[in-house]
């Protein structure tokens, strides 16, 4: 990712990529470091949705996205907010070792009485295994609390995206900025214990390792999302729309509600149209329904009851980030 | 609550001399090579870190950082080349009295492949522990210098680890009993021939 | 007393134990404990008990609950905490206040914008003191500072099915705690759709014994079929829009 700075000696705005220390103003030639408080780089992303876009978009996904339409088009827009929330991005190395003890399965292959080949299993002496342990880190985490926005990592999303210096007072013109509640040295734990869960061989007895993060690079980028929230009389419905791409990226309203009439009231004529032939007629009728049923959706009086009493069904929609 | 978001542009150029410095995209440190001197960013300002040029034969001057260091472990402290001998299982070179310097860590200063890269490379000239004399001649080009020296103290606990025999690696008691102190760091340049992608130091028959 | 601003040091004049300083350096709000500066902060919110309602409504639907929620009482309340935070993490939360609510003591910091106090506003006084919320949290010489956060939270009471239940929304980003909800009941049956069933199974059986002969009864069921099918069909659609 790449952000645009200007340099202090020519004042021409430049490119620098997130993550590098340095740059080379390309009209002056001359090296400029770059670097954040404490070490931490800040950006931010730039919104490319407006607000009616966002709500297009939402209108969109009520649309299609199997909402009931009767409650979709009932549905009022009430507020929208910008709000640009806070990541955390760490590059660096990964350095430690790692002890472990292994169980060893030595197998031997032994002729018995009468001739025939074996192959045993033994417990053999268990055996220590030292690794040093060295690995690029290149981990992406929210820097608060991200169940209400269905936005996991912005790694993905950040492959492509042009970065711009964080401008603090000119965000919060246009929208809420986020306040980070996740300070750097958790980041770091959250890396090394990612790095860590990876190099867990099988069947291990001990374990012991030792890790810590060195030469690091430390970003924390905020990135732009629309809450808009939706009216259905009473009740408020939330829909968080990235501000980047339009997708959904949480929200929950009532699925479309069938009804499932047909079914159950052919069934039902069929099997008393069965038995007013004959009984015996009735008792095959209702024993070829039950196979049906059973390979269908399972035997069970509640399954059975669902199936003739419960006529209309509500689905449930949810997107998650 | 915020801290101020300002990135802060720097622009790099020698206090001594007033010449822009070179700087690749990683670099740490930054090399001088009119005042053979390389500065540091502290803040928004450079800081002088003399650079040391060792002698050899070879046009890539690689920089490492070297620092005297003391290993303890439960079989007791290692202070000596020769204690660190004993310890890493090395073969002296068989002539010359037994050192009773501080044995010397190296750790790579330059852009490395891979991580392991970088700690082998660390490995095998630690294990070698070199004597090595300052070169009379100043390079005018040195290889980027990606690490600070509190990096590379990071990496030596790391990189000593790896040079110690097998058999105490397996032992854990030994791992967990390991701690080591390091003394100050200098900043050496070390000659090498490139060999495409590989360093190789004719002397020490070294590839890295 | 001389007291120092805890954002810019500089000094100002306060009792030792007072609150809803104003810094006239650095704007940030402060109270003053034991001579100390502490910064004061809250999150911004326009309170809408919708908002708290539809949160807790989504979340027990989300559980599985069909049956209707009664709404029984809400409080508004920039909930005071003493949160204690260091290098950037947000450590720990005390609640300053007591409630019986027994969800606030999970009530986490939520996703918003945390901003010094600016304007007096409903800020309860807190009743646990710094020192105790100190001891409550000892802090093991780990560094980190103290300040209290006044957190905008909805104390929500309702029923179901007759027995009541509490919850707390957190206001900023609709988060809902809670520490016993209702548990969903088994799949509940509607008297009306049975009814209609059984009427159908009913009238087909009455015409069964009515009718010998099997064509004739053929026809009367398809008929029967064709009565009722719509007949139903309008029923539900009309329980649906209600």
């Amino acid at each position: 990712m790449s952000a645009a700075i200007s340099c202090p000696q020519c004042g021409s705005p430049f490119n620098f990529r997130e993550g590098t220390r340095n740059a080379v103003c390309p009209s002056c030639g001359t090296a400029l470091s770059v670097h954040g408080e404490a070490g931490v780089q800040r950006f931010f992303i730039e919104e490319r949705l407006d607000l009616p876009r966002a709500r297009s978009a939402a209108r969109k996904f009520l649309a299609t996205a199997g909402v009931d339409p009767h409650m979709a088009e009932t549905l009022k827009f009430e507020r929208g907010e910008l709000c640009f929330l806070p990541f955390w991005s760490l590059r660096a190395l990964a350095l430690g070792w790692q002890w472990l003890e292994r169980e060893k399965i030595v197998r031997e292959e032994i002729v018995d009485e009468n001739g025939t080949k074996r192959v045993v299993e033994r417990r053999g002496t268990n055996e220590q295994l030292f690794e040093t342990l060295a690995s690029p880190l290149d981990w992406s985490s929210p820097a608060f609390d991200s169940t209400a926005f269905g936005l996991r990592g912005v790694a993905v999303a950040g492959a492509v995206l042009p970065l711009k210096v964080m401008d603090l007072a000119a965000l919060k013109r246009r929208g809420t900025v986020f306040d980070p509640v996740k300070g750097a040295d958790q980041v770091r734990r959250e890396a090394l214990a990612a790095a860590r869960d990876r190099c867990r061989p099988a069947g291990v007895i001990r374990i012991s390792s030792t890790i810590q993060v060195c030469a690091e690079k430390l970003s924390l980028i905020s990135y732009p999302v629309w809450r808009l929230v939706f009216t259905s009389g009473e009740r408020l419905y939330p829909l968080v729309v990235d501000a980047v791409n339009g997708r959904i990226l949480k929200g929950r309203f009532p699925g479309r509600t069938t009804l499932r009439l047909f079914a159950p009231m052919a069934v039902v004529l069929q099997l008393v149209y069965a038995f007013s032939l004959h009984r015996a007629v009735g008792a095959l009728a209702v024993a070829v329904f039950l196979v049906w049923f059973y390979t269908a959706r399972g035997l069970s009086p509640a399954e059975l009851a669902v199936f003739f009493f419960r006529l209309i069904e509500r689905g449930e929609d949810i997107e998650h980030g | 609550m915020d801290s101020p978001m300002e990135l802060r542009v720097v622009p790099l150029l020698c206090p001594e001399c007033g010449r822009t410095l070179p700087a690749g995209e990683d670099d740490a440190l930054f090399y001088c090579a009119d005042c053979a001197v390389a500065w540091e960013l502290e803040g928004t300002s450079l800081a002088r870190r003399e650079v040391y040029h060792l002698a050899g034969e070879g046009t890539l001057f690689l920089p490492f950082w070297i620092l005297p260091f003391q290993v303890t472990t439960r079989e007791g402290t290692v202070g000596t080349v020769e204690d660190y001998r004993g310890l890493s299982g090395a073969v002296g070179n068989g002539n010359g009295p037994a050192r009773s310097g501080l044995p010397l860590l190296y750790v790579p200063a330059y852009p490395y492949q891979s991580p392991l890269h970088l700690i082998r490379a660390g490995r095998l000239l630690t294990l070698r522990q070199p004597v090595m004399t300052l070169s009379r001649t100043r390079p005018s080009r040195i290889h980027p210098v990606v690490f600070r020296e509190e990096d590379a103290r990071k990496t030596g606990a790391t990189i000593l680890l790896a040079t110690v025999t097998e058999d105490r690696k397996r032992a854990l008691r030994f791992l967990e009993s390991f701690s080591c102190t390091f003394g100050k760091g200098r900043l050496c340049t070390i000659p090498f021939a490139g060999n495409g992608s590989k360093f190789y130091h004719a002397a020490l028959n070294l590839e890295l | 007393m001389q007291v120092l601003c805890p954002q810019c040091g500089a000094p100002t004049e306060a009792l030792t134990e007072s609150r809803f300083h104003c810094c006239p350096y650095c704007s940030s709000s402060f109270l003053v404990r034991e001579g100390r500066g502490i910064p004061e902060y809250t999150f911004r919110h326009e309170w809408d008990d919708r908002h708290a309602w539809s949160s807790l409504a989504s979340y027990l639907e989300y559980r599985g609950l069909t049956e209707p929620v009664r709404q029984d009482s809400a409080e508004q309340i920039f909930f005071p905490f003493w949160l204690f935070s260091s290098n950037g993490d947000s450590r720990r939360l005390v609640p300053a206040l007591s409630r019986p609510f027994p969800e606030i003591s999970i009530v986490t910091i939520p996703a918003g914008d945390m901003v010094f106090l600016e304007e007096k506003g409903e800020y309860p006084e807190p009743s646990v003191t710094l020192t105790e919320a100190m001891q409550q949290f000892p802090a093991d010489g780990e560094p980190g500072k103290w300040s209290l956060v006044n957190i905008p939270l909805y104390l929500l009471e309702y029923s179901v099915r007759g027995h009541s239940f509490t919850a707390v929304v957190s206001g900023a980003d609709g988060k809902v705690f809670t520490v016993g909800s209702p548990t969903s009941s088994e799949t509940r049956l509607s008297v009306s759709h049975l009814g209609m069933m059984v009427s159908f199974a009913l009238l087909l059986i009455v015409e069964g014994v009515l009718i010998r002969n099997h064509l004739t009864r053929a026809v009367a069921y398809g008929l029967s079929l064709a009565v009722l099918y719509p007949l139903y069909l309008s029923l539900l659609k009309r329980e649906l829009n209600r």
